[in-house]
């Protein structure tokens, strides 16, 4: 029985089951001219064994590049435990079509709106009293009613890159508007950094789908992951 | 099951234990180390991005080695820097070879590294994922994405030219 040269180099690389190997160096015994054949692909392997040293040491750019892909990666699942803190408590979503209005820290104001939706740029409801008080007190998942009407609920809270305490949460007007927004304390009050204003549909608000300008800004303001109740305690002392 | 942050550690270490090893692929194909790290990079962003396709049972070389032979098909294609492309399959056996006309600089330290360097690039890929990366046929199969009789083939189609650019009776 004669073999080809894939199959004796296969012998060669040890790739072959055992009883397919024993039958071909049986057949090698008896056949010279395979024995040949199999050994240029012995030495030929062995001829690249100088070339198997250790790799040199990548660059230090290299590692430092995949360090920081790492921390972003870290970044970016802490941010999507945040929406499935959402879903733990089930706050229903909006749907897609949502109509958003964004605030900006600097006061600039982008407003957005769908053709069904009259009021996309109001954005009442963060001048509520007793807003400022349940941001410095409130723990996060908690609900309550406001004095002005309408109730919110804390998301969660996290510190800018730099160093800003923040809390996202959902105010939810009584007119069956729902904002999404994030506010940092500053010295003794809350400024608010973002504002999503989400059209309300029958069955719910806050939408893990609508988030991306949240995303956006938790990205930019290098958010940290969410604080532990502990840690999210601490901060509000 | 580990958290998202210990399989992303896990993650990050593994990478930067293998960018020796992506970094030598890399050069073996573009041989040009700013275009072989340009490819590293490309290589570790695309891996990132698609971390949760990649199944932490399954070797991470066999894997991230994909990712770069694509990156660097990407790379050929999109600027055409690569003079025309002759599919190597197609050729007879290569370039043309003599044991006699082996030069004294190949009979030295650097004989297999000149060697490899006038393979078809098809049957150096090969030869480096098998005989330096230590890679089985069925790993490069799958980084080449191609039967593992293709790459069995090329395989034995290099080892054959190698030996006679290196004078191997």
């Amino acid at each position: 029985m004669t073999y080809s040269d894939d199959i004796l180099m296969a012998l060669a690389d040890k790739e072959l089951p055992a009883d397919m190997a024993a039958r071909v160096q049986a057949a090698m015994e008896a056949d010279p001219d395979m024995a040949a054949r199999y050994a240029i692909f012995v030495k030929s392997r062995a001829a690249m064994a100088g070339l198997r040293r250790t790799p040199d040491p990548a660059p230090e750019a290299l590692v430092a590049h995949v360090r920081r892909l790492a921390a972003e990666a870290r970044a970016e699942e802490a941010r999507s435990n945040v929406v499935s803190l959402r879903d733990w408590r089930r706050i229903p979503a909006l749907p897609m079509s949502i109509a958003a209005a964004i605030a900006l820290a600097a006061g600039l104001f982008v407003g957005m709106q769908t053709a069904h939706d009259g009021g996309g740029s109001e954005l009442a409801g963060l001048g509520q009293p007793g807003l400022t008080d349940a941001l410095g007190q409130l723990p996060s998942g908690e609900r309550k009613p406001l004095k002005g009407g309408g109730e919110m609920v804390v998301i969660g809270s996290f510190l800018t890159g730099d160093g800003a305490l923040c809390r996202e949460f959902e105010y939810d007007g009584p007119d069956g508007r729902t904002l999404v927004s994030v506010a940092c304390r500053q010295g003794e009050s809350w400024e608010t950094r973002l504002t999503i204003a989400a059209q309300a549909s029958d069955d719910g608000y806050a939408p893990a789908s609508s988030l991306e300008t949240l995303d956006a800004w938790l990205t930019a303001t290098e958010a940290s992951p969410v604080l532990s109740p502990e840690e999210e305690m601490a901060a509000l002392q | 099951m580990p958290s998202d942050k210990n399989r992303i550690d896990r993650f990050e270490e593994d990478l930067i234990n293998l960018l020796p090893n992506l970094r030598r692929f890399a050069l073996s194909l573009c041989r040009n180390p700013d275009i072989a790290d340009d490819l590293v990079q490309i290589t570790v962003e695309r891996a990132f991005a698609a971390r949760n396709h990649y199944d932490p049972a399954t070797p991470l070389a066999a894997w991230t080695f994909r990712i770069l032979r694509n990156a660097w098909i990407d790379m050929t294609r999109k600027t055409r820097n690569h003079g025309a492309q002759i599919p190597i399959d197609d050729m007879a056996d290569g370039p043309s070879v003599d044991g006699r006309q082996v030069t004294e600089a190949r009979l030295m330290l650097g004989s297999v590294e000149a060697a490899m360097a006038e393979l078809p690039d098809q049957q150096r890929e090969v030869m480096v994922l098998v005989c330096i990366e230590d890679m089985t046929y069925a790993e490069v199969a799958e980084i080449l994405e191609t039967p593992i009789g293709t790459v069995m083939s090329r395989l034995s189609r290099a080892r054959i030219n190698l030996a006679k650019m290196l004078g191997i009776e």
